[in-house]
């Protein structure tokens, strides 16, 4: 393998951006277990887990492999001849670095090297992105995806606030068109996917939170947009990628929403929508996969951290910016009269890879999905006072 | 004496460019990469700085069970020294019996182990961001740009097919509409006038509020509020730092939000000022509201789950939403950050904060009549051009 390297003289440096955690394994130790010395049988081996924001899973190393990954530099570069042949592992696992690589460890590297990320941010980040999985079925297969098998498997939750001290009794509130579009909140899980959502739904619904409202522009051309949520910084990094099915007036595929002009463009895919891409992209909650329009919240990191750099709670600030345009579009779509929902169970990376992104670029944080509700309740909402559906 | 190492340990390079001393001497300049590790653990704030000897020797003791402090050679023993001040190893002494209840009881919270170094690592205690900003000189957008040096990645980007361009139709205007329209963060409370009671109970309960509640069980209740939360489990709570408001005493509360009710919690010990990291304009507010998270209610669920703690940032900021457009709607300016010493605020509200952390702070309150400090307002939909 070490000759495979060497033939081209590859120059290697470490990874930019990595954590790790001491780690005990247990084993067996087979040569007490056979002497029968009445010593401990299990032998306790250290490893060092390491999390890296280039890589999307932990890497267990020896002592001994971190010791020597983190020998060499990880600024210039260094002929992969003059270290050790055991580094070969560190190369192939990409925790080195090579010079011009292919697979991608060194573009995602240098991301990260012009990123400004705070270390476990990024890696937190990098790490809690999923692929490929099902939320449900997995659920499901520990009889968790129904509320009593969910208590049955875990207990009691904790109390919804706590109810004793002296209280100072509040009037209740007024009336008022935004207080009714509260009390019908109500998370959509019954979508009709043959029927149409109007564009002027979707334009209503996406102009709420994203659209540029106004916009103010400094000398050096950088702008700053006005819209109707908050963001830090007043940076507004986040994008919305559209996957659009049965919108009158559009044809069914993936867009990106540009706030300024409050215009769509078409993204090329490389294969078309289809219930099936939803599914993938919300996990396995088939609930959502109907929803006629699916909008995915993507944090620009770079113009983030352009203002925070390294910043400890940058990462915090993109996701709160993601939830108040989630509920910006909770509410216009329940006053356009549609279903919706929000949800974190996505699979980040196979959505990068349908649309394209690189996930320290824009880095899918939330799906809010909305459209037509079906007639009837088949997947159970949480409406306790009957504000959507009508008690049988 | 037995010792064994906290279970959840992260540990990071850090880097530091030094002059190398020796070689300066004879006139050359040379900078050495200095590496040390960074550890940090979940029950202490701030990082503690080994070099390769300490990681060495906390790799020798265990985390699942005890080990023997004589086992350890007297150099061993000395090199855990400060990994024992700083409680990232323990030992079976009451001097240690801290660390070790804490420990136990994390083991019990069902944290995921990144998310929970991020959580305690990303919290301040007696940051000043306004003294930052002047120290940087970057109080204004204008000084930002010149001292980043470089100006901002653009404020949107052209994907997709510009030859497929689909324009959307302007959407129309409605009430909700209205509201989006008018909502600017507020710099500039009045300081004279205090909130009427009605007003804070009115978007208290549009935002807070329980709107109704599913009983699975006795001791098993899902609650409806105006914002959606992960497993509908809403473990949001609002304490309400009460400075100017008509007919309540000032002080803290904890929003009841199944009575809509507020339970006193005494006079804050610690500045709102400081709390706020200074943000000055921001700490006029009549009224402030705590945005916290009971993080055993949503791990009870979602148990060391790599997403859970992003559920619940989102959860904050679907309340922020709404606060917003609420306090618009009552013609009150409203904001919301996150730049706080949460340690300041777990301080003045008793919490420990692993178990209940600050996410995020709001106010709100009557705007003053001039603009003294900027907001971002180019649409002049609160602010007259002229007065600006």
């Amino acid at each position: 393998m070490i000759d495979r390297y060497k033939a081209v003289d590859s120059r290697v440096r470490r990874c930019w951006s990595f954590v790790c955690e001491p780690v005990d394994l247990f084993s067996l130790d087979m040569v007490g277990l056979i002497s029968g010395g009445g010593q401990p049988l299990l032998v306790r081996e250290l490893k060092w887990n390491v999390l890296a924001a280039h890589l999307d899973a932990p890497v267990l190393l020896e002592p001994e492999q971190l010791e020597l990954l983190v020998g060499v530099d990880r600024d210039e570069w260094v002929a992969l001849s003059s270290l050790s042949e055991s580094v070969c592992f560190l190369v192939e696992i990409g925790l080195l670095i090579k010079e011009a690589d292919d697979g991608g460890f060194s573009q995602r590297d240098q991301q990260l090297r012009e990123g400004r990320w705070w270390t476990p941010a990024a890696v937190l980040h990098a790490q809690s992105r999923w692929q490929g999985m099902d939320s449900i079925q997995e659920l499901a297969e520990r009889g968790m995806d129904r509320l009593d098998g969910l208590i049955d498997a875990l207990g009691v939750p904790p109390p919804s606030g706590n109810a004793d001290g002296v209280v100072h009794q509040l009037p209740a509130a007024e009336n008022s068109s935004l207080e009714i579009l509260l009390s019908r909140r109500v998370s959509c899980r019954n979508f009709d996917g043959d029927a149409y959502v109007d564009i002027e739904q979707l334009s209503s619904v996406l102009w709420s939170g994203l659209g540029e409202r106004a916009a103010m522009l400094h000398a050096s051309g950088a702008r700053f947009s006005k819209k109707g949520c908050p963001s830090a910084g007043g940076l507004h990094p986040v994008e919305a990628y559209l996957m659009l099915r049965n919108v009158r007036g559009m044809a069914d595929g993936l867009y990106h929403y540009q706030a300024d002009k409050h215009r769509l463009l078409s993204l090329t895919s490389k294969q078309e929508v289809c219930r099936q891409m939803a599914m993938r992209w919300v996990a396995g909650q088939y609930w959502f996969a109907d929803a006629q329009v699916l909008v995915v919240l993507a944090p620009r990191f770079d113009r983030l951290l352009w203002k925070y750099q390294k910043h400890l709670k940058a990462y915090r600030a993109a996701t709160l910016d993601v939830g108040h345009l989630s509920q910006a579009m909770y509410l216009s779509a329940t006053e356009n009269g549609l279903g919706c929902f929000v949800t974190a169970a996505i699979n980040e990376i196979d959505i990068e890879n349908d649309i394209c992104l690189q996930p320290f670029g824009d880095g899918p944080m939330a799906i809010f999905g909305f459209g037509v509700r079906s007639q009837e309740m088949c997947v159970a909402e949480l409406d306790p006072d009957s504000k959507i559906w009508k008690s049988v | 004496m037995r010792i064994r190492r906290c279970l959840q340990i992260v540990a990071e390079l850090h880097h530091e460019r030094h002059l190398d001393l020796a070689l300066a001497l004879r006139g050359q300049v040379v900078w050495r990469d200095m590496q040390t590790w960074q550890l940090r653990g979940v029950h202490l704030d701030g990082a503690v700085a080994v070099e390769s000897a300490g990681l060495a020797v906390l790799q020798q003791v265990p985390a699942l069970e005890w080990m023997q402090w004589q086992d350890l050679s007297v150099q061993e023993q000395d090199s855990l020294q400060p990994l024992l001040k700083a409680g990232l190893v323990y030992t079976d002494m009451d001097e240690h019996a801290a660390v070790a209840a804490a420990e136990d009881a994390f083991a019990d919270q069902y944290w995921h182990p990144l998310s929970a170094i991020y959580h305690r690592h990303s919290r301040w205690q007696h940051a000043d961001t306004v003294q930052a900003m002047e120290r940087s000189g970057t109080r204004t957008a204008q000084e930002l740009r010149e001292v980043l040096g470089s100006a901002p990645p653009p404020a949107w980007v052209e994907r997709g097919d510009s030859t497929k361009l689909e324009s959307l139709p302007r959407s129309g205007d409605s009430p909700l509409e209205q509201l989006f329209a008018a909502r600017v963060t507020c710099r500039n409370f009045d300081q004279e006038s205090s909130l009427p009671l009605p007003v804070l109970a009115t978007v208290l309960e549009w935002v807070f509020a329980s709107r109704g509640h599913e009983n699975v069980c006795e001791d098993t209740v899902f609650l409806k509020r105006s914002s959606p939360s992960g497993g509908g489990l809403h473990p949001l709570e609002a304490y309400v730092w009460a400075q100017r408001v008509e007919g309540l005493p000032a002080g803290l509360y904890h929003y009841r939000c199944i009575d809509h009710a507020l339970a006193p919690m005494g006079e804050p010990e610690v500045s709102l000022l400081q709390a706020l990291a200074g943000q000055d304009w921001f700490a006029q507010a009549p009224v402030v509201v705590v945005l916290t998270a009971r993080f055993a209610r949503n791990f009870w669920k979602y148990r060391e789950h790599a997403k859970a703690y992003r559920a619940l940032l989102l959860e904050a900021g679907h309340f922020s939403q709404s606060l917003y457009l609420a306090a618009t709607e009552q013609g009150m300016g409203a904001w919301v950050t996150c730049a706080v010493n949460e340690a300041l605020f777990e301080q003045a509200l008793g919490l420990e904060p692993m178990s209940e952390g600050v996410l995020a702070v709001c106010g709100l309150g009557q705007r003053g009549d001039v603009m003294d400090v900027m907001e971002l307002d180019p649409a002049g939909a609160i602010w007259q051009p002229a007065s600006l």
